[in-house]
C-alpha cells in the first residue's frame, strides 16, 4: 500500500439545505426550528435584543438576565431549581454586548413540564432583593479575581482603546457599579427590554415541529407583552485612528498577555467574508502562520490565534497571545512581520487551497449535530443575518484570489492602525 | 441508545463504529492506554510531552497539520492521569485522511532533538500559563502530594516541575513510545455518517499492516488506606480564601463508584443542590461551592471546594462544610432528592451524545473500562442506587481520617467597601 501518498480528498464540500424551518407565533415571534438529531433532546432558545449595549446602568444587563431564574411572581428561585433539577433539564441564561438569551435543554418528552417554566421566568420575574445582595456580591468576587489574570486585564484595555471608553462595547467596570444597581432597576430593564416585538425563539433537536410551535403559540403568542423593539441611535464614532501601545504592569507575572488587534466592521460588511479567509491564514488555526511560527517554530507561547469578531454595531480583529516575559518583545515583532508578509506577498496557490479547504471543513462542522446547527443560525441572528450569509462566506472561500486577500491586508492589516495591548511586564 | 460494532484487529487494535446519520461528519479518536500515572517518577510529564510530539510527522508524513487542512479536519489531543487521547473530525468524504494519519504516527513517529526542544518550550509556557499565571492555579500541585505518598497520581500530568519536563531526552522519549503506543494497547473509534461495517473495513486497510508489538506491562504501587486527616496551609496574592477538601475514593470499575457519583451530584450538582441552597443562598459562607469526583480508574479523590466569602472566617466556613456533611449521613437523600440527580444524569448524558466526537471519545473509554457497552448499560446501574447505598457509601468516603484539607489563603483579604 502506498502510505506517502494521501487518501483522496474531496474538493468544493458545501452544507446541503441548511435554511431552518421558520414559523411565526400569533404576534410575530419568530420561531426557528431544526429537527434533526439522534437523541430525544430539545434546546429551546429565547433571544432579546437586551445586552450590554441597550443598559443605562453598569451590570443592568447581565444582571437582569441571571436573576430571571431566581423567583418570579409564582415560584421562587428554590422551586424553580428543584423543578427544573428534578426534570434533569438546564436553564442557562447569558447576556452579551447586543443580546441576551435563556437557553433550555430538556428531554423531549419534558417539554410540557419545562415550557410553562420557562415562560414565567421569561415575563414575570419578580427580581427579589436577597438573591440580587448574593448575585452581585458573587460577581463582585468573580471581577476580582480576573482583575489578578493578564488576560483578563488585556481583554478589558483592548476593548477599552479599540472602542473608546464611551462607547457601549468599550464599557468597563469599577467595583463601585456593584454597589449601585437596585432591583428597580432590573425591572424597568426587563420591563422595556424582554417583549415580544424583541425576541426570537430557536428550537433544536428531535421533536414534533407543530406541537411544538403550537405550545410556544400558547405560552409567549399573545399579546399580553407587546411592545415596539427598542431602536438603536447613533453609533459612536471610531476614536482616534492613531496607533495605540499601552502596557499594564504586573511585575509579578510569569508571562504577559498580550492582545494586538483594531476596530473593524459587523459580519454584514461585504469585506466580512474575506477578511476571514485572510484571519484564518494569519492566525485562524493550528496550520495558521502566527501558531506555525510563534509557538511551533519559536516555542514562545502555548497558544496564539486571531480572530475576527462580528458585532450588530461593529466588529473587531484581535491577535491574542499568551508568552513568557522574555520573549514578549520578539513575540511583538513576528506579529507584525506576519502582518506586512501579508501585505507584501501574494499567498502562494498551495496555501490557498489548503485555506480552502480547511474553511470548507470547518463550515460543514457547524452544522454537525441538531444543537450546533442551531447555534451557526442563531449566530447569524444575533447580527441581524440568515443563513444566506454562509452561501456568501463559501463562495467567498472559493472564488478568492491571492491579490485579492492581499489587497485586504493593505487594507486592514495596518501597523499605524493597531492598538497593541500588553499586561503583565 | 448509542449502538455500534467491534472488530478486533489481528496486531490486536479493538475497533468501535458507530453510525450517526444526521450529521455530514465523521470522527475518527484514538485512545492509548497511556497517562501520567505511566511517568517515571523522576521524568514526570513525559506522557503529556510525547502528545505535543505526536504532532511533529511520522514516517510517511512530513507534516501533520498540513494533512488535516487538506481534508478540512479540526483535530487536538488530551493526556490524563490515565489515557492519551487523539481525536479528528473531518468532512465524512474525507475519512480515510483520519485512519492514514493516525496509522502512520502509530509504529512510526518522526523524534528529533530539534523538535523535542521546541516543545519543551511550549510545554513551560503551557505551564505558566495554567498554573503559575493563574489565581488559584497551583492548587492541584499542592493537593495531589498531599492526597497521595506513593501512587503516581501524586504529580499533576503536566509534570511535578519544569526542570522534569527540561531533562527529558530523546531517547528516554522513544523509548516511552515504543513501550506504549502499539495496536493492543490502543482503542479506535469512529462515530460517522458512513455505514459501520465500511469504517470497520477502512480500519483494517490502514491499520491493519501496523505489527503487533508487546506493549510493557504497567506495575503501579497501590496507594494504602489513608490513617489520619492532612491539613496545610498556604498564603497566596489572592483575593479571597479557598477551602479545598479532598476523600479518597473508589476506582473507576468499583461497585460503590455510583453511588459516589451520585453524593457529588447531590451535594453541589445544580442550584437546587444541598451545599448551593445552604451555604450560598442561605448562609451566604461561599460566593462558590462545587464537589466533583475525579473518577479517576485507580482510586481516586472526591472534591469539596469552595470559595469562602468576605469577611466569612475560614475555619467557620470549613466547619459548615463538615456538618453538612454529617447532615446528609443522618439524613440522606430520598425519593425526590434521589430521583432528581438520576434523572440530571440521564439527561446530560443524552444532550453531550448529539455530536459526533463526544460519541466516539465516550465509546473508545467505555472500551477500555471493559466493554463500549457499558455506554449504555451503565445508567441502569445509577438507577439501582438506593438511600441506603448512599448512605453506606458516605460513611466509608467521609471518614475525617480519610481526608486531605487544604486552607488556601489570601494574603491581602479583600475588604468591603
Amino acid at each position: 500500500m502506498n502510505r506517502i501518498k494521501s487518501p483522496k480528498t474531496a474538493k468544493n464540500l458545501r452544507p446541503g439545505n441548511i435554511s431552518p424551518r421558520l414559523e411565526k407565533l400569533g404576534n410575530s415571534i419568530p420561531v426557528y426550528l431544526i429537527s434533526a438529531g439522534s437523541q430525544p433532546v430539545t434546546r429551546i432558545d429565547l433571544m432579546f435584543r437586551a445586552g450590554s449595549w441597550w443598559q443605562t446602568k453598569p451590570l443592568a444587563a447581565s444582571s437582569a438576565n441571571a436573576m430571571l431564574s431566581e423567583g418570579t411572581i409564582n415560584l421562587t428561585g428554590e422551586q424553580i431549581a428543584k423543578k427544573v433539577d428534578y426534570y434533569g433539564a438546564f436553564i442557562n441564561s447569558s447576556a452579551d454586548r447586543d443580546n441576551a438569551f435563556i437557553s433550555i435543554y430538556t428531554l423531549t418528552r419534558y417539554i410540557d413540564e419545562i415550557l410553562p417554566l420557562c415562560a414565567d421566568i421569561a415575563k414575570n420575574p419578580s427580581f427579589p432583593e436577597r438573591e440580587l445582595e448574593t448575585l452581585l456580591e458573587r460577581r463582585r468576587q468573580n471581577f476580582l479575581i480576573q482583575k489578578t489574570r493578564v488576560s483578563s486585564l488585556a481583554r478589558e484595555q483592548f476593548a477599552a482603546s479599540v472602542f473608546g471608553k464611551d462607547h457601549p462595547y468599550g464599557q468597563t467596570l469599577a467595583l463601585e457599579d456593584f454597589d449601585n444597581l437596585t432591583c428597580s432597576d432590573l425591572r424597568s430593564f426587563h420591563e422595556k427590554y424582554y417583549r415580544s416585538g424583541n425576541c426570537t425563539v430557536f428550537v433544536s433537536g428531535r421533536f414534533d415541529s407543530d406541537k411544538i410551535t403550537a405550545a410556544l403559540d400558547q405560552l409567549f403568542g399573545g399579546n399580553d407583552w407587546h411592545s415596539r423593539p427598542p431602536v438603536c441611535e447613533a453609533v459612536p464614532p471610531e476614536p482616534d485612528a492613531e496607533r495605540i501601545k499601552m502596557l499594564i504592569a504586573k511585575d509579578d507575572a510569569v508571562q504577559s498577555a498580550l492582545r494586538i488587534g483594531r476596530r473593524l466592521f459587523p459580519g454584514s460588511h461585504p469585506d466580512h467574508p474575506g477578511m476571514m479567509v485572510l484571519n484564518s491564514i494569519l492566525g485562524g488555526h493550528f496550520g495558521s502562520r502566527l501558531m506555525q511560527n510563534i509557538r511551533e517554530k519559536r516555542g514562545y507561547t502555548y497558544g496564539i490565534g486571531s480572530m475576527l469578531t462580528g458585532l450588530r454595531f461593529g466588529g473587531y480583529l484581535a491577535i491574542v497571545s499568551e508568552v513568557g516575559g522574555d520573549n514578549r518583545e520578539e513575540a511583538v515583532n513576528e506579529i507584525y512581520r506576519e502582518m506586512k508578509e501579508l501585505c507584501d506577498k501574494p499567498v502562494s496557490a498551495r496555501e490557498l487551497d489548503l485555506t480552502r479547504r480547511h474553511m470548507l471543513g470547518e463550515v460543514l462542522r457547524s452544522f454537525d449535530g441538531p444543537f450546533a446547527w442551531l447555534e451557526s443560525i442563531r449566530n447569524l441572528a444575533e447580527t441581524d443575518m440568515d443563513s444566506g450569509y454562509f452561501d456568501k462566506l463559501v463562495d467567498t472561500i472559493n472564488t478568492i484570489t491571492p491579490q485579492q486577500i492581499m489587497e485586504l491586508a493593505r487594507k486592514y492589516l495596518v501597523k499605524g492602525k493597531m492598538v497593541e495591548v500588553v499586561a503583565g511586564k | 441508545m448509542t449502538g455500534f460494532k467491534r472488530r478486533i484487529l489481528d496486531n490486536g487494535l479493538k475497533v468501535i463504529a458507530h453510525k450517526d446519520k444526521s450529521t455530514p461528519m465523521s470522527a475518527v479518536n484514538i485512545l492509548y492506554d497511556i497517562g501520567s500515572r505511566d511517568d517515571r517518577p523522576d521524568r514526570t510529564g513525559t506522557a503529556h510531552l510525547l502528545e505535543h510530539l505526536m504532532f511533529g510527522g511520522s514516517i510517511s508524513i512530513p507534516s501533520y497539520d498540513i494533512e488535516v487542512q487538506n481534508a478540512g479536519g479540526e483535530n487536538n489531543a488530551f493526556t490524563s492521569n490515565d489515557i492519551t487521547n487523539y481525536y479528528i473530525t473531518l468532512p465524512s468524504a474525507n475519512i480515510e485522511t483520519g485512519m492514514w494519519l493516525e496509522s502512520d504516527r502509530m509504529p512510526g513517529l518522526d523524534f528529533s532533538a530539534e523538535k523535542l526542544e521546541i516543545q519543551k518550550q511550549v510545554v513551560a509556557e503551557e505551564y505558566k500559563q495554567r498554573y503559575l499565571n493563574q489565581p488559584y492555579g497551583d492548587i492541584w500541585m499542592i493537593m495531589r502530594p498531599m492526597a497521595y505518598n506513593i501512587h503516581p497520581y501524586k504529580w499533576p500530568v503536566i509534570g511535578s516541575d519544569i526542570s522534569h519536563i527540561m531533562n527529558i531526552t530523546v531517547d528516554e522519549i522513544r523509548e516511552f513510545y515504543n513501550e506504549h503506543y502499539c495496536p493492543s494497547n490502543a482503542i479506535l473509534s469512529v462515530s460517522s455518517s458512513l455505514d459501520e461495517d465500511y469504517c470497520l473495513d477502512l480500519a483494517e486497510k490502514w491499520f491493519g499492516h501496523v505489527k503487533k508489538r508487546k506493549s510493557l506491562i504497567r506495575s503501579i504501587p497501590e496507594e494504602p488506606p489513608q490513617a489520619g486527616i492532612r491539613k496545610m496551609e498556604v498564603t497566596r496574592d489572592v483575593p479571597y480564601d479557598m477551602i479545598i477538601i479532598a476523600y479518597r475514593m473508589c476506582g473507576r470499575n468499583a461497585k460503590e463508584y455510583h453511588a459516589t457519583d451520585l453524593i457529588s451530584d447531590l451535594l453541589a450538582g445544580g442550584k437546587s443542590a444541598r451545599l448551593y441552597r445552604n451555604l450560598v443562598m442561605e448562609k451566604k459562607l461561599f460566593g462558590i461551592i462545587n464537589a466533583f469526583i475525579t473518577g479517576d480508574r485507580d482510586p481516586g479523590l472526591f472534591v469539596v471546594k469552595g470559595r469562602v466569602s468576605e469577611g466569612v472566617e475560614a475555619e467557620k466556613a470549613y466547619n459548615a462544610i463538615i456538618s453538612e456533611i454529617d447532615n446528609f449521613i443522618s439524613s440522606p437523600p430520598r425519593n425526590e432528592e434521589l430521583e432528581k440527580v438520576k434523572n440530571k444524569l440521564e439527561a446530560t448524558r443524552q444532550y453531550t451524545h448529539t455530536d459526533i466526537l463526544h460519541k466516539a471519545t465516550d465509546l473508545a473509554y467505555y472500551e477500555l473500562l471493559g466493554d463500549a457497552g457499558y455506554l449504555n448499560k451503565e445508567l441502569t446501574l445509577y438507577r439501582k442506587t438506593e438511600t441506603e447505598d448512599i448512605r453506606r457509601t458516605a460513611i466509608l468516603l467521609f471518614r475525617p481520617d480519610n481526608a486531605s484539607v487544604l486552607f488556601y489563603r489570601a494574603k491581602n483579604k479583600s475588604k468591603k467597601r
